[in-house]
């Protein structure tokens, strides 16, 4: 995390001198590492609103309010809880001119005292604030370029930044409003948020013969619904990712899915459990909470269909041959049991199990 | 409608002059929140006719003073009050919390967008001014932000994050004026949490100047806000709560005293009160 703050920090700091109607607020915490030079450069633009979140916000709007712009880098569990009210009317409402980049976003921080500190909530709760753009990059280089973005755009920003790593770092085409792809799969399509793009990314799924198209959901608000539709159309099934609860990207997606009535197979792989009374690092907590050690199963089940042929079954993992199998495996049981039969009856039969099997395909 | 002849007119006339045009325009719109409108009138009015420099030419510019109204359900009474002087138009009134309407307690303004321009912010719920005043303040240090409270509002703990703030940094162009009219809506503020008692000590205590006056005398109220200081200042205005339809109390419950609109014979009953005040 430390090497990602001071990447941030870098990023702040260039606004910081070419900019001399930017303002920078900090809540405790993040100083030292992420902004040590700002209060250098430029102390009359620079804030320490300490252990007061709320406050933090309402400051960034009247702030905001005489013309200004103003990065506020606060903590994302307080962010979407504790200052809440003040993002939803002082910044939403009022349309300020604030970019909020909300740090420790996701569960990868449970070392400082866990449900407490985990922002697994927020994409729901931003997302009903009015005039808020919300973007959450998956590389550190996406931050940096969504940090520029946001100065460069009027309006408010919610950036939700996890712990992501330097060395993860795709070739994805960065549009401002469009989920960036990581690879040309058709076989499903995998929708990540954050850090959780980097974690589809390693875990080798070709391996279990299925290539998957993996997008980057970068714009939480306003989503990239055409996307999506677009993948309604191709029929290719969906998946969801993330370290939030109910309320993130898999209910923006299941939305677009039920607004279209689609017929698409749907998967959301989100924390499903209420069960937050854990202690431990990353991996046993997001196993406890997410099943996340379960997720290459998962996706593996929810492509496998299942063939069952007078008694026996057939598990075929690629989707898109299911079709031709169908009619396949249709076909060739019902000729031998039909061949007795007279010719008229044997064709009648063949007529009307060939249009069930359509109608069913 | 009124008529202002400020060179010849008082400021008592004036300000019964806004009080009869509030109570009035209120009945026919059916607008409640009275008391507290009325108690913060006199604050208003100082405000925007003696202390700070909004003019029709600069309302619609974000170079100049601001007038934070932090208990905004005393909304009427602030757009009455620009009206008499010329800051808003009559439409402003006539379409509060109607339909369509230009404003109602919660209001979308647009830096700059003319009609409402002279209404600084909408903060909605109570305390959000003073950390809002608090950012401009600390943006724009050329100019004065004034700030009106509630005493029921300093009950929420957004208030003390802001004052600590405020204290902290030495923003002295800011003062906040406490509107002290002892209830709230369930009952006197003693009763439900003592900020009467506390806060002027407990503000006083985070590097203000604390200066008590008259809520109701427009002078006092003129001569605290404009005392020199090297602090940021808080005045604690004293005030009665709707001191014109005081009676009602006797007759409702607090909580709708609060939020009641008048009857006929108590919009008369105010407008006499108001004359004889």
């Amino acid at each position: 995390m430390v090497e990602q703050l001071q990447i941030l920090g870098n990023e702040l700091t260039k606004i910081a001198y070419q900019d001399s109607d930017t303002y920078f607020i900090c809540i405790d915490g993040f100083e030292n590492i992420t902004i040590p030079n700002i209060n250098k450069i430029c102390p009359n633009r620079f804030i320490r609103c300490g252990i007061s979140e709320a406050n933090a916000v309402s400051v960034a709007s009247g702030i905001a309010l005489t013309g200004k712009c103003v990065f506020l880098i606060i903590v994302s569990k307080y962010a979407s809880t504790r200052a809440l009210e003040q993002i939803m009317i002082d910044v939403g409402y009022n349309n300020a001119n604030v970019k909020i980049i909300a740090l420790k976003g996701g569960i990868k921080y449970n070392a400082d005292g866990g449900y407490s500190h985990w922002a697994i909530e927020d994409i729901a709760t931003v997302r009903t604030i009015p005039n808020i753009t919300i973007l959450n990059p998956a590389t550190n280089d996406e931050l940096c370029h969504q940090v520029k973005f946001a100065h460069n755009t009027k309006g408010c920003f919610y950036i939700r930044v996890e712990n992501l790593h330097s060395n993860f770092n795709p070739l994805m085409q960065l549009q401002n409003y469009k989920m960036p792809q990581i690879n040309n799969g058709k076989d499903v399509a995998i929708i990540a948020e954050g850090s959780m793009v980097e974690y589809v990314c390693n875990l080798d799924i070709e391996s279990i013969g299925i290539k998957p198209l993996i997008l980057n959901a970068s714009v939480l608000k306003p989503f990239d619904k055409a996307t999506v539709i677009n993948l309604i159309n191709k029929k290719i099934p969906i998946i969801t990712i993330e370290e939030q609860v109910r309320g993130g990207v898999g209910t923006i997606v299941a939305e677009i899915i039920a607004e279209h009535n689609a017929n698409v197979k749907f998967l959301p792989i989100r924390i499903d459990s209420e069960s937050y009374n854990i202690v431990g690092g990353y991996n046993f907590v997001a196993d406890k909470i997410m099943d996340l050690s379960n997720t290459l199963y998962k996706i593996a089940k929810f492509c496998t269909i299942k063939i069952s042929i007078f008694g026996h079954s057939l598990f075929i993992i690629k989707p898109s041959i299911k079709g031709r199998l169908y009619l396949m495996f249709g076909i060739v049981p019902l000729l031998s049991i039909k061949y007795r039969h007279t010719k008229q009856k044997y064709k009648l039969s063949v007529k009307l199990y060939l249009f069930g099997l359509i109608r069913l395909v | 409608m009124i008529d202002v002849d400020s060179v010849t007119m008082t400021d008592s006339d004036r300000v019964k002059n806004i009080k009869k045009f509030f109570f009035e325009n209120a009945h026919k719109s059916r607008i409640g929140h009275l008391p507290s409108a009325l108690s913060c009138l006199e604050i208003l009015y100082t405000l925007y006719n003696k202390v700070a420099n909004i003019t029709k030419q600069n309302k619609g510019d974000i170079n100049r003073d601001r007038v934070i109204l932090s208990k905004e359900h005393a909304r009427f009474g602030q757009v009455c009050t620009l009206f008499e002087c010329g800051l808003v138009e009559k439409k402003v009134v006539d379409t509060y919390l109607q339909d369509g309407g230009l404003c109602g307690h919660d209001m979308y303004n647009i830096v700059g967008s003319e009609k409402i321009s002279a209404i600084d912010i909408s903060c909605g719920s109570l305390g959000h001014g003073l950390g809002v005043g608090a950012g401009i303040a600390f943006a724009d240090k050329t100019h004065n932000t004034y700030i009106v409270v509630g005493d029921g509002e300093l009950q929420e703990g957004s208030c003390w994050e802001a004052l600590m703030f405020i204290g902290h940094l030495q923003l002295k162009n800011i003062v906040v004026i406490v509107d002290r009219n002892n209830q709230q809506i369930d009952n006197l503020t003693k009763n439900i949490i003592n900020t009467h008692k506390f806060c002027p000590n407990a503000i006083k205590a985070f590097d203000f100047n604390v200066i008590e006056c008259n809520g109701h005398s427009v002078v006092e109220l003129e001569q605290a806000i404009k005392l020199k200081s090297e602090q940021p200042k808080c005045v604690i205005a004293n005030t009665i709560k709707g001191k014109e339809i005081y009676k009602n109390l006797s007759k409702y419950n607090f909580a709708t005293y609060h939020w009641g609109c008048t009857t006929d014979d108590e919009l008369e009953q105010a407008i006499l009160e108001v004359d004889n005040g």
